[in-house]
């Protein structure tokens, strides 16, 4: 897949920007649901755990911090890459990707450059606002730039694994069912709704061998302090350098599957 | 009258068949939508193990107790998402489409019309994991009596009723806000705080649980009642379900008359 111009990723994401700009509504519907969401988890945590102890190999306070940054990143790293493909492959207009001048994953991906970027505005900052609001002090991850770095790891490794289960379309008439199944064990696995460290010590290596911890999970537990893989203590330059290798080989694993994908590719005109 | 209800029945069962045909025209898709609709279910109940098994508990309830409730949540969704379910889902596709007003054309009022054809077999997946899940539950906690059971029954036909007016209520909302499926997530976050013991919110915002939307009517009062438990403010509750059941009606009602349609 030949890197295309910069000029065009970025023409792409700006189109999308503001495509999805004319379903803000849509977006601002975070507005509501992240903090309740948060608020439901924050009083899971406070009323189940006491101040003193740990669990999982977290206090209360990490786990706070840890919801509410889970929900946070949500948004920075979410896409639909995989009904979009599938959707495109479905109706046949997939035919008109295959005619422009960068592969589909390129323009996928600058799409998701763009709308993220919109929902980091328009949903992220004022969540994390009243997130903050409600904490008495900012929602503020540790790790500096480690964290940051793991976060954009993060958001790639999510295209990778969602155009992935996308790539099934090619193979199967109908694969809602198929991608739902993917999205619910990539959130679990990932630790979209409690920490991997909660998991019995015997089953983490499996989930640690799956890329799905390596989205949301490694970035998230730099950001409380304290990175924990199958009980170890883990610095965050280890972990974001096994990110790296992680999102490395699922490209690969990627390319070979897109090229799988394409040959049984039929279509009528779309 | 006897004949208008039965004509009602045939319509509705009408719509079952209909839509058992159209999901078993795809096995394997029909299949995984199952087992994926009653594994995203599962969810809180994997967060309320893992709880327990790290040392964790909500205050006052065994691991049983608390599973109970989401098993009594799923039992109820299951129940109410497969008949009356589909009825968000076809009402924004077809305001979106623009085939609403074939509906509005057809000699039935347009809410029995869209309820017909709101069943989705995918949902029973709900009903098959919340009833294996409360069964095994009622196992570790012990078999209630006649008396707990019938007042499990009158709380459990409030939870489906705080369900449709919930559904009703997404439905009318894409009328006018085309194409927003995130209803279902708005719903789907306020119904979550009802999975879980009301002892987790802080005693000041308790009395939230049984008053304006009362989320534990979906399934703490009725698992409370399996469980012998006292249930308070259970007819602030049950006035909270009519006046929500009643306004939904009413809203459905109130934003058909600005559906903007320019033909299908």
């Amino acid at each position: 897949m030949i890197l295309p111009r910069p000029q065009a990723l970025f023409a792409v994401a700006s189109v999308t920007w503001k495509e999805w700009t004319a379903f803000r509504s849509h977006m601002l519907v975070s507005l509501f649901t992240g903090p309740l969401r948060f608020l439901t988890l924050t009083w899971i945590w406070k009323a189940t755990s006491s101040p003193s102890a740990m669990a999982g190999g977290m206090t209360t306070d990490d786990l706070i911090t840890y919801s509410g940054l889970a929900i946070l990143l949500g948004y920075a790293v979410f896409d639909f890459a995989d009904w979009n493909l599938q959707m495109l492959v479905r109706t046949g207009r997939f035919a008109n990707h295959l005619l422009q001048p960068m592969h589909h994953a390129w323009y996928a991906l600058a799409q998701k450059m763009g709308h993220r970027a919109l929902a980091i505005l328009i949903e992220a900052v004022p969540v994390w606002v009243l997130v903050s609001l409600f904490l008495g002090r900012p929602l503020l991850p540790h790790g500096g730039m480690w964290f940051l770095l793991s976060v954009g790891f993060g958001f790639l490794l999510m295209f990778v694994v969602n155009y992935a289960s996308g790539l099934v379309g090619f193979w199967l008439t109908r694969a809602e069912g198929v991608r739902r199944c993917t999205v619910l064990v990539r959130d679990t696995f990932g630790g979209a709704w409690i920490p991997l460290s909660f998991f019995p010590l015997a089953i983490q290596p499996i989930l640690f061998a799956t890329p799905y911890p390596w989205i949301l999970y490694v970035p998230l537990r730099i950001a409380t302090g304290r990175l924990e893989i199958l009980g170890r203590i883990v610095e965050p330059a280890l972990a974001v350098g096994l990110q790296l290798v992680v999102l490395t080989v699922s490209v690969i694993l990627l390319s070979g599957l897109d090229l799988l994908a394409r040959r049984r590719f039929l279509a009528a005109g779309g | 009258m006897l004949q208008a209800i039965k004509g009602h029945l045939e319509l509705h069962l009408e719509g079952v068949r209909l839509g058992l045909a159209v999901r078993l025209a795809n096995r394997l898709d029909f299949a995984a939508s199952l087992l994926v609709m009653m594994g995203l279910e599962f969810v809180p109940t994997l967060i309320t193990a893992l709880l327990y098994r790290n040392g964790l508990a909500f205050p006052g309830w065994s691991l049983h107790e608390a599973l109970l409730v989401q098993g009594v949540f799923l039992t109820a969704k299951g129940i109410a998402y497969p008949l009356f379910g589909g009825l968000v889902w076809n009402t924004g596709e077809m305001v979106r489409e623009g085939s609403f007003e074939l509906v509005l054309l057809q000699p039935r009022h347009p809410l029995q019309s869209c309820m017909a054809r709101a069943f989705d077999a995918e949902d029973l997946g709900k009903l098959a994991g919340g009833l294996a899940l409360s069964s095994w539950c009622l196992a570790h906690v012990g078999v209630p009596s006649a008396l707990q059971m019938a007042g499990f029954a009158v709380f459990f036909a409030l939870s489906i009723a705080l369900f449709l007016a919930s559904i009703v209520a997404m439905g009318s909302l894409l009328i006018v806000w085309v194409g927003n499926f995130r209803v279902y997530e708005i719903f789907e976050t306020m119904a979550s705080l009802g999975q879980f013991p009301s002892t987790i919110l802080p005693k000041n915002l308790r009395g939230l649980a049984v008053a304006g939307f009362p989320f534990a009517a979906f399934a703490v009062l009725p698992a409370s009642s399996l469980l012998g438990r006292s249930v308070e403010g259970i007819w602030l509750a049950v006035a909270s379900v009519a006046i929500l059941l009643f306004a939904s009606l009413t809203l459905w009602n109130r934003l058909l008359r600005r559906l903007v349609g320019a033909g299908g």
